[in-house]
């Protein structure tokens, strides 16, 4: 399982406009903790924005 | 008493569930027959003025993207069809039918807003996959349906299956199984038989974490992803959100593209909100 801040794991995403930054990835890392997901990597994309859907 | 449930228990236990308005037990059974006779379904309808002014509510929205503002059943049928209107009909009724019970750990609206985000995917990923989009939306708000069967009916058995997923920080189907021997789909198949759900429902119910299996339906897989993408937008706003184990088969089955997933990502979060306000108890 992943590890990160407690704060940050309880903190639900609200929409596509939160801020991409860190607790964005992180919320992301924490709700795909069950293991691999061909979402992962689109999720990851969509709420950080750091890449473009090709 | 807590522990172990067996299927007859389940099946005993929903006679103390509420019973649903005869008209809507009438649409349930009847979703794949075209022998219901409209005239008949809208006056009955109307003779339930919350049923029928959340079911506007519903058909107003941004959902159908209707030019004209809908005022009565009868219209609803005009406008939208006889299908798309008894499927409202019937997702307003259910979501009335269960009550706030009392079990420690169990989050009723947290389970509405999921299911909610999960019907308003399934709908996009059908007319993405030119299916019945009226089906699949109806398919995504109650495919976790016997899990409110399992809360309303059982709810210490049930609070023990929260504990049990809050200590090993597992998937709550995980959970179920390991606490009580049974699961939220076969509580969900119970249901759909004490109901009298057709075997569409049925089998997108039944099928909604085993996609791949033999004898699973189409919408089982448009519901199986729709669930995973529900729960990975993170709308139920829940502290343990867990996205839930996603069988490729169904993914790839879908020829879903980046670009594709950008715009259903987009579009449940942006009709999430307005179908919440209408459907949330």
């Amino acid at each position: 399982m992943t590890t990160v801040p407690r704060a940050i794991a309880l903190t639900p995403l609200r929409s596509e406009q939160a801020p991409p930054d860190e607790s964005q990835r992180q919320r992301v890392e924490v709700l795909f903790r069950n293991g691999p997901s061909p979402l992962y990597r689109l999720i990851l994309a969509y709420r950080t924005g750091r890449e473009p859907p090709r | 008493m807590t522990g172990r449930l067996t299927y007859d228990e389940i099946v005993q236990g929903l006679d103390d569930l509420p019973a649903l308005p005869a008209a809507v037990l009438e649409l349930l059974s009847s979703v794949d027959e075209d022998d219901v006779d409209l005239a008949v379904l809208a006056e009955k309808v109307s003779h339930d003025p919350a049923l029928t002014a959340t079911t506007l509510r519903l058909a107003n929205s941004s959902l159908y993207g209707l030019l004209v503002k809908v005022t009565s059943v009868q219209q609803a049928i005009t406008y939208l069809g006889f299908q798309t209107t008894r499927n409202l009909i019937k997702a307003v009724a259910i979501t009335r039918c269960f009550a706030d019970t009392h079990c420690a750990g169990f989050n009723h609206e947290a389970f509405w807003r999921h299911a909610i985000a999960c019907a308003i995917c399934a709908k996009a990923l059908a007319r993405h996959a030119r299916f019945h989009q009226d089906y699949a939306f109806t398919a995504g708000l109650l495919h976790d349906i016997g899990r409110l069967v399992l809360v309303t009916c059982f709810p210490r058995h049930y609070e023990a299956v929260l504990a049990w997923r809050a200590r090993h920080d597992s998937m709550l189907l995980e959970a179920e199984r390991a606490v009580l021997d049974i699961d939220h789909v076969q509580a969900g198949l119970a249901l759909a038989e004490h109901w009298h759900f057709s075997d569409t429902m049925r089998l997108a119910i039944g099928g909604h974490h085993a996609p791949e299996q033999a004898g699973a339906s189409y919408l089982a897989t448009i519901v199986h992803v729709a669930d995973a993408i529900a729960h990975a937008l993170d709308l139920a706003r829940m502290d343990d959100e867990m996205v839930p184990p996603l069988v490729e088969a169904a993914w790839n089955r879908l020829r879903l593209d980046d670009a594709v997933c950008h715009q259903l990502f987009q579009e449940t979060e942006r009709q999430y909100g307005e179908i919440a306000a209408v459907l949330l108890p």
